[in-house]
């Protein structure tokens, strides 16, 4: 079992949020502590394919996604029930992840000491 | 057992509806700061019977929140009463 | 700030560029120096495919994933972190992300 658990909730463009929950997983993984990741409500949307962020003057996300499994980060959840409740499917995604029910989500949180939701 | 801090109003914010989804039964919940409106009559039918309920007394005097406008599950703490959740939950987990 | 033949270049107090663009393989040269560090072509591999980390990813690596990147495009002897301690010293991402012209790693102390 990892050693954090960082949840994804906010939309990828406007603040920082995603950068800096994407900060906390590579930081803890440069001093070896294991991050998995979980996205659910707007958080989903971060893993929609082809964002462009440089259009409104901003970075996005999608590069330092890729940079995840340099890191040795592969435990990265979706949740099932906030992407169908934004019509979106795992196939609309840039973003190779596993999805997860509500009980896999509320186990996630429950085995981790250390939470951090973003 | 997880404390769960919620500290955004439910009228404009899917955050308490998000930390509700991933509470484990036995879980619970503390509203601060503007998640205190969560605690009205408005919003009782969005809660879970298996979950324990508290609102932060001081964010809901600040907000002119008086008992009468509580709903009945939710259990008004003062700041003593929140280092104590703390302190009896495994871990803390706030939700903003 | 740098001094390159006629134009300043603009850097922060720990001798990273302000700018990426200002980057240019003289200027590696020239932070090199001040180091008391002769760019060899092993150094010169290890900041090219820094370079081209960054502008995969956007981000300065740490260490444990530079090395990664290492073991996938470069030979896999390389790819040991005592082999960037040899090139770059004790603190191999940082420095290494500074001669490349990155901002400094923020993943790692």
């Amino acid at each position: 079992m990892s050693d954090l658990l960082i949840i994804f909730r906010k939309p990828p463009v406007g603040t920082s949020w995603a950068r800096e929950a994407l900060d906390l997983a590579l930081v803890g993984a440069a001093f070896g502590q294991q991050a998995s990741l979980v996205f659910m409500g707007d958080g989903v949307y971060q893993l929609l394919d082809n964002q462009q962020p440089d259009q409104v003057e901003q970075k996005g996300t999608q590069a330092m996604m890729k940079a995840l499994p340099m890191y040795d980060i592969d435990q990265i959840f979706v949740s099932e029930e906030s992407l169908s409740e934004r019509g979106l499917t795992k196939d609309q995604l840039g973003f190779d992840c596993e999805l997860i029910g509500q009980t896999e989500l509320q186990a996630l949180l429950k085995t981790h000491k250390q939470v951090f939701n973003f | 057992m997880i404390l769960h801090t919620v500290n955004k109003s439910p009228a404009t914010s899917s955050t308490l509806k998000e930390c509700l989804f991933s509470a484990s039964s036995g879980d619970q919940i503390l509203l601060i700061e503007d998640g205190v409106y969560a605690a009205t009559q408005a919003f009782s039918e969005l809660l879970r019977d298996d979950l324990s309920y508290f609102v932060l007394q001081n964010d809901m005097a600040a907000r002119g929140l008086n008992s009468s406008l509580i709903s009945e599950q939710w259990q008004p703490v003062d700041y003593q009463g929140f280092v104590e959740l703390t302190e009896k939950a495994d871990s803390v987990c706030s939700w903003f | 700030m740098l001094n390159l033949a006629d134009k300043q270049i603009p850097t922060d107090e720990e001798g990273y560029l302000e700018n990426l663009s200002d980057w240019q393989p003289e200027v590696a040269e020239l932070i090199a120096e001040a180091e008391g560090l002769e760019l060899t072509e092993s150094h010169w591999e290890i900041l090219n495919l820094l370079r081209q980390f960054y502008q995969e990813f956007e981000l300065s690596p740490a260490m444990r994933p530079l090395v990664k990147y290492i073991g996938i495009h470069l030979d896999k002897d390389k790819a040991k972190s005592i082999y960037l301690m040899q090139l770059f010293g004790e603190s191999p991402a940082k420095l290494a992300s500074k001669l490349a012209g990155l901002p400094k790693p923020t993943n790692c102390l």
